[in-house]
Formats: C-alpha cells, structure tokens, sequence
C-alpha cells in the first residue's frame, strides 16, 4: 500500500488513536476525524486499569462469558500487559506525555469464608493452565493494607498496571502527529462509494476523500456500518464511576471485592468503581444515555467506605459514566476488513477492555491495512463471521 | 453564629447553548434533556461562605430553598458540604414569581426560623441573572446588605466584608444581623466528601407550604409579581467578516492596525 494513499479513521478514542500511532510507524500517515474531542467519550473515562490475563479469566469467565470464549482475545489481554512499560516510555519520548504508568498489583478481597473454597477451586485451575497467581492471607492482606476493613478474610494477588486515560489516549494521538497524522473536527454522515469503494467520507459540513477508511466508532459502530449496508450487531452499555480526592494516599494496589474497586491513580486522585453481577456494572442503555445516576453514586460510595472507611474522608469530585460497546452475549471484539467492501476496515465490540486491547488492537488493524494480514490468525474475530 | 442561606436549583447553566429551547406560547424555557439540573454557582458560594465562619467559629447554617420538582439529590448539596438544616419551600403558589414574589416569600420564610445572625444568598442566579433577591430580602426584613462580596470576617458581632467593585475592591462594616450577597471571587466552594454525602442522604428536608409561613398566594409566586414579562427570546447573533489584505503580511498588518485605529478599537 502507497504511503500516499489516505488513511481516514473514523473515531479519536483509543481504538482510532491507537491504529493511527501503529499506522504512522509503519510510515503511513493517517487523518482522525472526530465529532467531539480525543478520548472524549468512554476512552477518557475509563479506570485504565491493566489486567493480568489470570485475573480476566477468574472474574469474567462463567459470570459474562462462556468458560473458554475468550481464547481468540486472550493474547490481547498478554500483549497489553506485556507492552504498556515500553510503550510508556516511547509515548513520553514521541509522544511528550507523560501517561503516568505504574504497576499497581491486584489484590481482590473476601470477606466471607464461604467465597474461599471456590476462588481457591478456580486458581487452582489456572495454576494447572500455567497462570501466576496467587492467595494472601488475612494477615498478609492486613499488612499491605492497614486500613482496610477488618472483616477481610484474604485475597487473591494480580500483578497490574495501569495508566491515565486521557493522557494516554492524547500522547498516542500526538506521536502519530509527529510522524504526520491529523485531526479532523467533524461529523460523519455518509460515505460516498463507487461499486465496493468507499471514495469519500461525507460529514454534516463538507467531505473529506478516502482511500481507506477505518471505523473505530465505539456504541456508535452499529451507526457507522448502517451507512455501508452492514449494521453490525452491539449492545451498548454503561460504566459509571466516582473520581475521589483523599487527605493522605492509598496504598499502591487495586483493592476490590465483589461490589466495589479502589483504584489510587498516579496523580493522587482515586477512582471508585463498581464490581459485581455484570448487568449492574455494565447496565445495557437505550439511547446512548450517558448519564450518571444518583443510584450508582450511592452504592459506590457505601461500599468503597465500607471496604476502606478512611474513605469517609474522601472529597467527592466527579462522577462520571463511559459508554462500551460489546458483542452481543459475548465479550470478543470484532476486528477486519468489513464484508462486501474492498477498503473499509472495522474495530469494534472493545466491551470494557479498550485500554488494555490498543497495543493490540492497533498493531493488528495496522498490519491488515498496510500489509494485507496479520502475524497470528485473527479470523475468529473477522466482521465476516457475521 | 445562626446562619441561614438561600440556595436555587437552576437548569445547569455549563449545557451546550444549543440545548436550551424556549416555548414562545408560555414564554418558558424548555429544559434541555438529559441534562440534571445544578445548585446556581454563586449560591454555592454563599454556602461556602458560610461554612468557612462556621469553620473558625462554629454555629448552625440552614439552607432555604423555594420552587417545585426540587431534585433531592441537587438541593441536598449545602448539607453534604456541612450545612445542617435544609428547608424547602415546596409549592405551585411559591413559583413563577419575579424578584419582588420571590424575595418576599424566603423574608417571610426567614421570619418563621427567627434566629439568626447572617444570612447569605448567592449574588445573582445563573439563570435569570436579576440580582435582587438578597438586598430585596434584606429592606422587607429591614436588615444592612453588602453584596458582591469576596472576604467576610465576623468579630465581635459584626461582619468586615471585601466586596469587589469595577476596579477593585472596597471594604465595608456592618453590624450584625446583616444579609451579604456572594460573589465567585470568594474562591472555590467545597467538595462534598463522601461522609457529608452519606450523611445528607439521610437527612429529611423540611416543607413548608404558603400557610406555613404566614403569606397568601396571591403575595407570592406568579400571583405576586409587580413586575411582567413580556417577551422571551433567544437573540440571534450575526456575524460580519472583513478579510483584510495585503501584499505581504507585513502590509496586511498595517492594513489592519489603520482599520483598527479607524474604528477606534485601539
């Protein structure tokens, strides 16, 4: 593929930001066109945590997807995991942003002893498949984390990372710039095509041509394909959580237990965030409604005091709420070439894994664009599927 | 210290402008959707006002808010910020009123509580932006009123107040009782922490109807009014563009600053 065709991404959140950064490093420039801002919807809300895989395993198998499903994804769970520390580094170089990364390990409490011997069961199970985890005690729990509720009973350990959502998104953005990508502020409405080539991207004021067109549209993906004939099923669901200011920082972990996670950022602030049964954190919306709701708030704000009471102390400074889109009783993503058409590609279904899927995500969508295929087979996830 | 504070639920004055809408049959402003409305700006001031006296010398703060669909969870913000008493003047009759109606029924209101020392409003809403209701509550209870103020110190039962002026600041002493209305050059008003939110929650408001505090109807509310409105609208904001040119940069730049000069603009 020319380097001088044009490379046109449709949505500038981590996913369009992300193709566009692995685009510019394979030299081939790209233009994002965004009807808002970078990251300015679910991308720039998100916890930004990173996962170890073990940990996706443990608490989304059986409760949101079949045991096994996630197997033609689990290598973008690893990859961003095994990537993000070097990818700070070259962000903050290309970049100029500091995307304030850190380990932040995992600690995931019980307080009742009946929750034991299933945990224990299901580590086990991944100890066999080859998985680092790893059980603490009451005591040991106590000893990383004074303050925390004395009911705890024990946790299982994670290894963890994680990062700032906007910064992040804005540094992969700014690197591709660097190397001559742009931005576009604007509406898509339409696509101007000839026979099974999309020519043009049509916006509410004005057209921009195209060579290839990427969508990365996020809830709004469904929107995007119906355009092109090829309304791909999603649902669209909604992530509330609370951004807290404390008197005197947490300690470096990820404290959850089975309604709510503490996440101290590296900025000082805090977020809380719900755990639990999947339609209550990740509640199905209509419309696209977006808003935080005073029943969240409440919820969360019990339990994270209840799990660590100094958080009584906590100034409330945001609530806020993300839109994800997921596959439908599922939690794959969807990546390809859309079906039907010679040079429009997809990325969507990112459910609430966006973050950790990028470096993944962008380096696959950018070989498919650039070079045609992909290392690994990607075919599970193909839009063809369909 | 007895203090008393009037705080108003407004729609959120940060929506896009093009969200709001007004219904030219009944001259009202059609809440945007999906947009929750805000305690106004500057009344969350004048409870940040108040809990900073009550930080340094203690005392009781009462809110007091007037109209109806008051959202609890939005009326409730001066409680979670330290307040400890919310009063609601919940009733048809209190709303539609025009500064004169409304300044009225929180004075009698204000009446009713009977103690206090200071009461503080913010300086003007965020949504009609009259300005009146506090020096209004202040003559019909015949109270000393500073407004637009940015600093108060209490000592000895009067009140020290910086207030701002076009070109500064002046600073005035009143004695109290004394009615100050509050302005954003106090600084930020508090967060909420996660306690005074809980605790909040819990609390019950209480409502008082027209009777309650001693007023008709027709003195308060739409059937109050001294004032009538006659026309709401949106204005329509035009744009005129003049390209200046020039052979080089340079000389557009002298086109321009001769331009500039001739419209007296610098």
């Amino acid at each position: 593929m020319s380097p001088k065709k044009e490379v046109v991404i449709i949505g500038g959140g981590v996913c369009g930001c992300s193709i566009a950064y692995h685009l510019a490093k394979q030299g081939v420039p790209s233009q994002i066109i965004e009807r808002d801002a970078i990251a300015s919807q679910a991308s720039g809300k998100a916890w930004a945590v990173i996962s170890a895989p073990a940990r996706i395993l443990l608490f989304f198998e059986d409760t949101v997807v079949p045991r096994g499903s996630m197997q033609p994804c689990l290598s973008f769970f690893e990859e961003g995991f095994r990537r993000f520390p070097q990818l700070a580094l070259e962000l903050r170089e290309e970049g100029g942003v500091d995307i304030e990364h850190d380990e932040l390990p995992c600690l995931s409490v019980i307080f009742q002893e009946s929750e034991e011997g299933y945990l224990k069961e299901r580590l086990s199970q991944l100890a066999n498949e080859g998985f680092e985890v790893s059980w603490l005690k009451e005591d040991e729990v106590k000893a990383r984390i004074p303050d925390i509720n004395p009911r705890v009973r024990g946790a299982v350990f994670f290894p963890g990372q994680q990062v700032e959502p906007y910064k992040y998104v804005l540094s992969l953005f700014q690197a591709a710039e660097a190397r001559g990508a742009s931005i576009k502020q604007g509406e898509v409405v339409g696509f101007r095509y000839q026979g099974s080539k999309v020519t043009a991207v049509t916006l509410a004021k004005g057209e921009v041509e195209a060579d290839v067109v990427v969508l990365a549209m996020g809830p709004w993906s469904g929107q995007g394909t119906s355009w092109l004939g090829k309304e791909i099923p999603l649902i669209v669901r909604r992530e509330q959580c609370l951004k807290v200011e404390v008197p005197q920082r947490l300690p470096p972990y990820r404290l959850l237990n089975n309604q709510v996670a503490i996440i101290p950022k590296v900025n000082g602030t805090v977020i809380l965030g719900r755990t639990g049964a999947h339609d209550m954190v990740h509640e199905e919306v209509v419309n696209f409604d977006d808003r935080p709701t005073e029943e969240a708030k409440t919820s969360i704000m019990s339990a994270a005091v209840d799990l660590f009471p100094k958080l009584e102390e906590a100034k409330l400074v945001e609530h806020r709420a993300g839109l994800e889109a997921w596959q439908p009783n599922g939690g794959l993503p969807m990546l390809g070439r859309l079906p039907g058409w010679d040079n429009v590609y997809l990325a969507a279904w990112l459910a609430t894994w966006g973050i950790q899927w990028s470096p993944a995500v962008g380096r696959v969508m950018a070989d498919l664009i650039v070079k045609g295929h992909t290392e690994e087979s990607i075919e599970p996830l193909s839009p063809a599927r369909l | 210290m007895n203090m008393i504070v009037c705080v108003k639920q407004v729609l959120d004055p940060e929506a896009p402008p093009a969200s709001f809408k007004i219904d030219p049959s009944s001259n009202k402003v059609v809440p945007p959707a999906g947009v929750s409305p805000v305690i106004s700006p500057f009344d969350e001031q004048a409870v940040e006002a108040a809990l900073r006296i009550k930080d340094t010398q203690g005392g009781k703060i009462t809110a007091i808010s007037l109209g109806t669909n008051l959202l609890r969870e939005v009326v409730k913000k001066p409680l979670s910020m330290g307040a400890d008493e919310l009063i609601l003047l919940e009733d048809e009759a209190f709303t539609e009123g025009d500064s004169w109606s409304t300044a009225y029924a929180l004075a009698m209101a204000i009446k009713k509580i009977g103690e206090y020392d200071l009461i503080f409003c913010g300086r003007q809403a965020a949504d009609w932006d009259a300005g009146q209701i506090g020096s209004g509550i202040a003559e019909i209870l015949g109270l000393p009123s500073v407004t637009v103020a940015k600093k108060i110190d209490i000592t000895d039962g009067k009140a020290r107040v910086e207030r701002v002026t076009a070109d500064g600041y002046e600073v005035v002493e009143v004695s109290l009782p004394a009615l100050i209305t509050v302005s954003n050059e106090l600084g930020e008003p508090r967060y909420a922490t996660l306690k005074g939110i809980m605790a909040a929650g819990k609390k019950q408001p209480t409502i008082w109807k027209p009777a309650d505090i001693g007023v008709e109807p027709s003195q308060i509310g739409a059937a109050g009014r001294r004032t009538k409105l006659l026309k709401l609208f949106q204005p329509v904001l035009e744009g005129k563009c003049e390209i200046i040119e020039g052979e080089s940069p340079e000389e557009a730049a002298v086109n321009l600053a001769l331009k500039l000069r001739e419209a007296k603009i610098i």
